[in-house]
C-alpha cells in the first residue's frame, strides 16, 4: 500500500510537503476523518499481500517466509 | 485517564489512537509515534500499523499486554517477548489482532533509535504537559531517519513545521529554508555548524551547493541505520530459527503466556544487547 498523499522521495525541498499539496491541515475534523477512515478501509484490503511482511525493524519478512524477501526489497510487497 | 488523550471523534475514526488511551488507563505507559503521529499532525497516511514507545517497565508493559489480551492479540512470528529485558536493548515488539474486517498491528519499542538516554527520560517527563501521547516533532524527526526512502519527505514536512530558528537550522531539509535562516542568523552559524555541518554550506549562498550536501547527509544517516539494523539482525539470526519451531504454539496462546513462554525461549539465543 502506497502512502498517501504520494510522497516523491527524490525531492528536499518544500515542495514535497505532500501533507500541504493536499491540504490535510485545513480540513475540517470530519473531513479529515472521513478521508483518513476511507484510506484506511482501503489499506486494509491488501491485508492478505503483507500478512508476513514487516513494515520496518530488523526483519523484512516472518521466518519461514524468507522467499518473499526479494519483493519485499523491491517494493513489490 | 489521566493526562493527555484523544478526542472523541480521533478515537472513533482512528483504533491506534483508541488503543492509545487504553495503554494509557490511569497513567502514561506508551507515546503514540512514526505513522500514527503523522497522522496526528496531519501530514500524511503513511502506516496502516501503530507504533508506540514503550516504558521501560514491566508493570507497564504487562498492562499493555492486559489490553491486547483483551483483543485477542497474538504475537507476529519472529517478535522479540515485550520485556525490559530486551527493550533495554534497543529491540521492538510485534503484535497483532483483528477487529471486525479489520486487521491492527501493534509495534513497541522501548529504546527507540537515534534518541539518546538524556532525551528519552525528558521525553517521558515533558509528555504530561503534552496535548496527546504522542512524539514531538523533533523526536519524530529522528526517529524517521531511517534507510527507507518513504520517511524522508516526512522528515521534510515535519521539519516544515519548526519555526525555532536553531531547530530550523538544525534540522531542515530545505535549501531556501535553510539559506534564508542562515541570512537571518548569522550569529548560530558557528555553533550550529558543530553539530550539523552542511550549515557550512549556506555561506556559498547556492541552493544547489546547499541541496547537494543535504543529499549527503541523507545518505550517511541511511547507511548508519542500515548498519545498526545489520548488528540486530546478525543477533536474532537463532531467534528467527527457533521461532520456527514454536511458532505454532506462540500464535496459539493468549497474549501473557505467550510472553513470558517468549522470554523463557529468548534467555541463551537472544543477546539482550547486541554490539
Amino acid at each position: 500500500m502506497g502512502s498517501f498523499p504520494p510522497t516523491r522521495s527524490e525531492a528536499v525541498d518544500d515542495e514535497f510537503q505532500s501533507a500541504e499539496n493536499n491540504d490535510l491541515p485545513n480540513l475540517s475534523e470530519e473531513e479529515f476523518w472521513s478521508l483518513w477512515k476511507s484510506w484506511f478501509a482501503q489499506a486494509q484490503r491488501l491485508n492478505d499481500l503483507d500478512q508476513h511482511v514487516f513494515s520496518h525493524g530488523t526483519m523484512l519478512v516472518e521466518p519461514g517466509f524468507e522467499h518473499l524477501e526479494p519483493e519485499v526489497l523491491h517494493g513489490i510487497l | 485517564m489521566n493526562g493527555p488523550g484523544f478526542q472523541q471523534d480521533a478515537k472513533d475514526a482512528n483504533p491506534y489512537f483508541a488503543l492509545t488511551d487504553e495503554f494509557n488507563q490511569d497513567r502514561i505507559r506508551t507515546i503514540l509515534t512514526s505513522g500514527q503521529a503523522c497522522v496526528y499532525y496531519r501530514l500524511a497516511f503513511q502506516s496502516k500499523d501503530g507504533d508506540w514507545l514503550m516504558n521501560l517497565d514491566q508493570g507497564d508493559m504487562d498492562h499493555v499486554l492486559s489490553v491486547l489480551s483483551s483483543h485477542g492479540a497474538r504475537f507476529r512470528v519472529g517478535s522479540v517477548p515485550l520485556s525490559v529485558k530486551w527493550h533495554d536493548g534497543g529491540w521492538s515488539s510485534h503484535l497483532e489482532f483483528s477487529r471486525g474486517s479489520e486487521r491492527l498491528r501493534t509495534d513497541f519499542v522501548g529504546r527507540p533509535p537515534r534518541i539518546a538516554d538524556g532525551r528519552l527520560m525528558a521525553m517521558w517527563r515533558e509528555i504530561h504537559r503534552a496535548a496527546a501521547p504522542v512524539t514531538d516533532i523533533l523526536d519524530l524527526i529522528q526517529i524517521k531517519k531511517t534507510q527507507r526512502e518513504k520517511d524522508w519527505p516526512i522528515i521534510g514536512s515535519l521539519s516544515a513545521r519548526l519555526q525555532d530558528p536553531k531547530d530550523v537550522l538544525l534540522h531542515s531539509t530545505s535549501p531556501t529554508r535553510l539559506l534564508a535562516f542562515a541570512a537571518d542568523h548569522p550569529e548560530l552559524l558557528e555553533e550550529l555548524a558543530r553539530q550539523r555541518p552542511l550549515l557550512l554550506a549556506t555561506t556559498s549562498g547556492s541552493a544547489d551547493v546547499v541541496r547537494r550536501e543535504i543529499m549527503t547527509e541523507r545518505m550517511a544517516a541511511m547507511d548508519a541505520d542500515r548498519h545498526r539494523m545489520r548488528i540486530y539482525a546478525h543477533a536474532m539470526r537463532d531467534w528467527q530459527q527457533a521461532w520456527k519451531a514454536f511458532a505454532p504454539t506462540v500464535t496459539a496462546m493468549p497474549t501473557l503466556e505467550a510472553n513470558q513462554f517468549l522470554e523463557e525461549q529468548a534467555h541463551g539465543i537472544l543477546p539482550t544487547h547486541p554490539q
